[in-house]
């Protein structure tokens, strides 16, 4: 189904296709199980996506995005939204960019206010 | 515009460090004593070579020893990078917060260099110093004509147009025209003078097209992530050609962006000049 972001990518989601690291060398073959540990490793070694059954990185963004109070998601929305006023939204890396953006802006109002 | 355009000087410390790599008689000690001989800039690029920049194992004391694990160009980049921010005084506050518009250099220079790291490319600290000077021309516009600027700035808020745009309708040549004329003054590389001419317009790029997409991106990146203010307001849009030729993919994002973050905190703080921050 395509690639899925490693932020996205939840325990217990299957590999469709086995992970590489940069240099070519397999770290998980396809069809297994992720753990948590999985995705530790992954991130040591710089894997940024996956491919995983079943699921589209769109998906995987909004089943990730929906663990989120959407109140604060709107306010982030409505925060960053202004900003891309004058870039074309059909383009993936526009809509990738501004929702990694929507994400980013809620992170960081938690931590400025102190509420993990 | 009114007035002639005195050009600032390149420092004198980065044209000697510059001649010296350039020279095949010198030697890697020869190169380092020229940067001992300027005591900040050494205290500088020993916090930058001991950052999240290169992560070495262990730490690196001398600048004879950076030279040999960093190699002399990218010392030489980042000598320029560091050396270029106190060139610029006295341009109006209320135009150009200066502290913010390095912040935003910084940023794209930063997300310019993570880039071209996740691409393997040697040498990346020429991205970095690249993302540094993108937007200097504006600095030009601000202390060669303060009220066009802020009449652009004005004109800017009050329509939601962008800066760059309304630049080249007013004046016909933007900021990044100008970046050319003053790096091709400075004899700096061709490379650079390209990236900086053609950032907002990566496909008319010739020689160096992956780098002017580069820092293209680098820039939207740093807008969107809202990393300092180079006056503009909006994130600049996205050319596609340059998305395809620097071989990114929405993917690639996520962890680039969490790298610019993490390089960008370290970045601010020994960028910073002496007596501030």
């Amino acid at each position: 189904m395509g690639k899925v972001n490693l932020d996205d990518i939840k325990p217990g989601m299957k590999l469709e296709k086995d992970v590489q690291e940069r240099s070519g060398r397999v770290l998980l073959r396809a069809g297994t199980e992720i753990t948590e540990r999985h995705l530790n490793i992954f991130r040591t070694w710089g894997v940024a996506e996956a491919d995983i059954e079943s699921m589209s990185r769109e998906e995987a963004a909004a089943q990730a995005a929906r663990d989120l109070d959407p109140e604060v998601l709107k306010a982030a929305e409505e925060f960053v939204s202004p900003l891309f006023e004058h870039t074309d939204a059909n383009h993936d890396a526009v809509r990738e960019l501004k929702r990694l953006c929507v994400l980013r802006h809620v992170r960081m109002n938690k931590r400025n206010t102190g509420v993990v | 515009m009114r007035g002639t355009l005195e050009i600032p000087s390149l420092p004198m410390i980065f044209t000697r460090i510059d001649e010296a790599v350039n020279n095949p008689r010198s030697s890697l000690a020869d190169i380092g004593r020229i940067i001992s001989e300027d005591s900040s800039l050494t205290a500088r690029l020993l916090k930058i070579v001991n950052s999240a920049f290169y992560s070495f194992p262990s730490k690196i004391e001398t600048i004879s020893r950076a030279v040999t694990v960093v190699g002399t160009q990218q010392l030489r980049d980042l000598a320029l990078a560091t050396s270029v921010m106190k060139l610029f005084q006295g341009i109006p506050p209320d135009l150009i917060n200066m502290e913010a518009f390095w912040k935003h250099s910084i940023a794209c220079g930063v997300a310019a260099r993570v880039l071209a790291a996740h691409k393997r490319k040697a040498n990346i600290e020429r991205f970095f110093v690249a993302g540094i000077l993108h937007d200097i021309g504006r600095l030009i516009l601000c202390m060669k004509d303060p009220n066009w600027m802020r009449s652009a700035l004005g004109r800017c808020h009050a329509s939601g147009e962008l800066l760059y745009k309304i630049e080249n309708e007013e004046l016909g040549f933007d900021h990044a025209s100008l970046g050319r004329v003053l790096l091709e003054n400075w004899k700096l590389p061709a490379s650079l003078v390209e990236t900086v001419a053609y950032h907002h317009n990566p496909e008319a790029a010739a020689r160096f097209p992956v780098e002017a997409a580069d820092v293209h991106i680098a820039d939207i990146i740093a807008h969107a992530m809202q990393l300092g203010s180079s006056g503009e307001r909006f994130v600049p849009p996205l050319s596609p050609l340059a998305w395809e030729r620097a071989g990114m993919s929405p993917g690639k994002l996520p962890a680039a962006m969490e790298q610019i973050d993490q390089q960008y905190r370290e970045a601010v703080e020994w960028m910073a000049p002496e007596g501030s921050a």
